[in-house]
């Protein structure tokens, strides 16, 4: 088993703790004593997850997610409180924490989360990698078809931005589908959205 | 009887009689008239003895009466003994004389031989220490403080000479039966107030000192003031303290049950925040513990990895207990306990209780403490519950939605005879105003909190001699000065 954990706790202590632990069970660790600290790193360990206490000074452990998406997205976050709120939870889920643990937390129960947070960083990874296949499959033509048709443009509009034929559109279009293996326009589209998702800024 | 070394004639006996250094005059028994004077009479009354010779004794006296009631003493007992008459020369002068006067016989013819001295001025001065006795007695007699006067003696011991009747009434009568008694023995088992006594004739000015005394099982306060009257005098006003003392002890207490009151409640609203604190060593200790579990399982064991994580295990058990007994000893003393107690010490401790708290609202609070420690004679869990008070003040004067970096700093100094601590904030502070109305009971801005806590927090520090007073600052942000006096030396 392995895997990194990026942990940030500004209790020192708590810190060394969790490092030692993790540390213990094979993982490789690396942490830092705010969120600040943590998101100046921008090259992240595949697979990989986050270990954040929600109360730090400076920048709160909720606000990371969010501020980490265009560097690394889609990072399992593990949150952790000594005094968690119900609407630090429901923020924290929102803002898509794989789990929301509370001080002390029986370090099995920890040790369980990271291991499926790692999992599911590994997953995502292969899923991506996936993903990423497929859409190489497509032509730049047909990809450039598929984005437009993305952000809702009818398949007229595609045409006269493309200064191409309402057919020569559909035609893409239908091969692009036939490639990703979808049948209906609306689940192209998710799924186009998805991978939009996934690769982060790749578009905007 | 005559003693004489001498054969004189009566001219040397003329002589003798005008120049004599004393006033001399004889006068005729019947019909009262002056026969002779010599001359210290004539400067007696500042005129010429001529003057004087052949009238009426009677016409010197100011009250004629005076003369009547000498002459009736002289014809009862054939002398006068030194009597003090007023008088008035032919030329108006005014005196008064003191008077002796006995029989003799001028060739077969009774006449009085008298000797007069000028005594007004004695007199004067008589009178008026007379009145000044009489005045001090009247003061010593009336006066509503018990006073007693001690007399030294060569034994370096001091008798009771006389108390007036407010001692009497204060003692009970008591003190009566101790009128002419030592000090050794009158407060035989209290040796250090025959110390006091000797410790006052040292001393110029009056001395004090408050002593405490059990008559019959009953406490009373006496507070003593000690006036040594030079040669060998020892002047004491007692006053007895002890109802005052007793209100102000309850005062006390009231004081310490409000402020236990106010302790409690903010224990209360800091609970959240210390079981946080308790919780991350609990956690730190659960996660070392797991680690060393996990690297037993391991084929080879590392030794030294393991002691280090019992280490941390220790120092995160001392960590949490440490939180608690902060805790305890700030929730649970109900009575006041003065003791020599460093300034920083409350400081530090209060900051570290106060972390999690300031951590909750982002809130960084820094220390600059002197070096050297800050001793006073003070409760130490008072103090600290200032601080608190001070601390949690500041902590919520910043705005909820403020967005600027939130910091407390805590000075601590030394100024002249005065320790200070000082607490400012950079929250949105309050005008020069409301800096003193945030003292007054039930001032609040506060939606959470009845805003008694620096109403009593004033009181505690009043409680102490010391001052506790807000100003704003500079830029923002309030300042909260708590000022102690250096006690220096405990009394003896």
């Amino acid at each position: 088993m392995n895997g990194t954990v990026y942990v940030v706790d500004d209790d020192r202590q708590m810190r060394k703790s969790f490092v030692s632990l993790l540390d213990a069970s094979g993982y490789k660790t690396r942490n830092f004593a705010s969120a600040e600290e943590f998101l100046e790193e921008t090259v992240f360990d595949r697979p990989s997850c986050a270990l954040i206490d929600v109360r730090l000074e400076g920048i709160s452990g909720l606000e990371v997610p969010r501020r980490l998406a265009s560097d690394r997205p889609k990072m399992p976050i593990v949150f952790i409180s000594g005094y968690a709120s119900i609407r630090d939870v429901v923020k924290g889920m929102r803002e898509g924490a794989a789990d929301f643990l509370e001080k002390p937390c029986p370090p099995d129960r920890l040790l369980e989360c990271i291991r499926q947070a790692i999992a599911k960083d590994e997953n995502n990874q292969a899923q991506q990698r996936a993903q990423r296949e497929l859409r190489d499959r497509l032509t730049q033509r047909e990809q450039q078809v598929v984005e437009l048709l993305a952000e809702g443009r009818s398949v007229k509009q595609v045409a006269a931005a493309l200064n191409v034929t309402y057919q020569t559109v559909n035609r893409h279009r239908a091969k692009a589908m036939r490639k990703l293996g979808v049948d209906s326009v609306i689940k192209f589209v998710r799924l186009w959205k998805e991978f939009e998702r996934e690769s982060g800024s790749s578009k905007s | 009887m005559m003693y004489r070394l001498f054969q004189g004639d009566d001219k040397d006996f003329q002589l003798l009689f005008a120049e004599a250094p004393v006033a001399l005059a004889i006068s005729m028994m019947d019909g009262d008239e002056l026969l002779f004077c010599n001359n210290r009479l004539g400067q007696v009354f500042g005129v010429d003895p001529s003057e004087l010779v052949g009238k009426p004794a009677t016409s010197f006296y100011v009250h004629s009466k005076d003369r009547l009631s000498l002459l009736r003493e002289f014809n009862e007992n054939g002398f006068v003994e030194r009597k003090e008459i007023e008088v008035q020369a032919p030329n108006g002068k005014r005196f008064w004389m003191e008077i002796t006067c006995r029989e003799i016989q001028l060739n077969g013819v009774a006449a009085i031989f008298s000797c007069i001295e000028d005594v007004t001025r004695h007199r004067e001065t008589r009178k008026a220490l007379e009145g000044s006795e009489a005045r001090f007695r009247t003061y010593f007699e009336f006066n509503p403080v018990p006073l007693c006067v001690w007399r030294m003696n060569d034994e370096g011991d001091f008798v009771l000479e006389a108390c007036n009747p407010a001692s009497l009434a204060e003692s009970g009568k008591r003190i009566a039966k101790g009128i002419g008694t030592k000090v050794s023995s009158y407060f035989e088992e209290r040796p250090d107030v025959l110390a006091f006594f000797r410790h006052c004739v040292s001393e110029v000015g009056p001395v004090e000192k408050e002593f405490e005394f059990r008559f019959g099982g009953e406490k009373r306060i006496f507070s003593c003031h000690f006036m040594f009257v030079p040669p060998n005098t020892v002047i004491v006003h007692a006053i007895n303290r002890t109802e005052q003392r007793r209100m102000e002890q309850e005062l006390d207490w009231k004081r310490a049950e409000l402020s236990h009151k106010n302790r409690l409640a903010t224990v209360g609203k800091m609970s959240s925040v210390v079981a946080h604190e308790i919780n991350q060593p609990l956690g730190a200790i659960a996660n070392f513990s797991t680690t060393i579990g996990t690297l037993l399982r391991e084929p080879k064991i590392d030794i030294s990895k393991l002691r280090e994580l019992f280490d941390e295990i220790t120092t995160e058990a001392l960590r949490a207990g440490e939180i608690t007994r902060s805790m305890k000893r700030f929730a649970s003393q109900a009575v006041p306990h003065r003791s020599t107690i460093d300034l920083n010490d409350a400081v530090v401790e209060v900051a570290r209780l106060m972390a999690a708290d300031a951590r909750r609202y982002k809130t960084s609070i820094s220390l600059q403490l002197t070096s050297e420690p800050l001793l006073v004679n003070a409760d130490f869990v008072q103090i600290q519950q200032v601080l608190v008070n001070v601390m949690l003040n500041a902590i919520e004067s910043f705005g909820p939605s403020s967005e600027k970096r939130r910091e407390i700093r805590v000075e601590s100094k030394r100024e002249g005879k005065n320790l200070l601590v000082l607490v400012s904030d950079n929250g949105c502070g309050i005008g020069e105003m409301q800096a003193e109305a945030i003292f007054e009971p039930y001032f609040s801005t506060k939606e959470s909190g009845v805003g008694l806590g620096l109403s009593i927090s004033r009181e505690l520090v009043e409680s102490h001699k010391g001052r506790l007073w807000a100003a704003p600052n500079q830029v923002s942000g309030l300042t909260v000065h708590l000022e102690i006096p250096d006690l220096g030396e405990p009394q003896p």
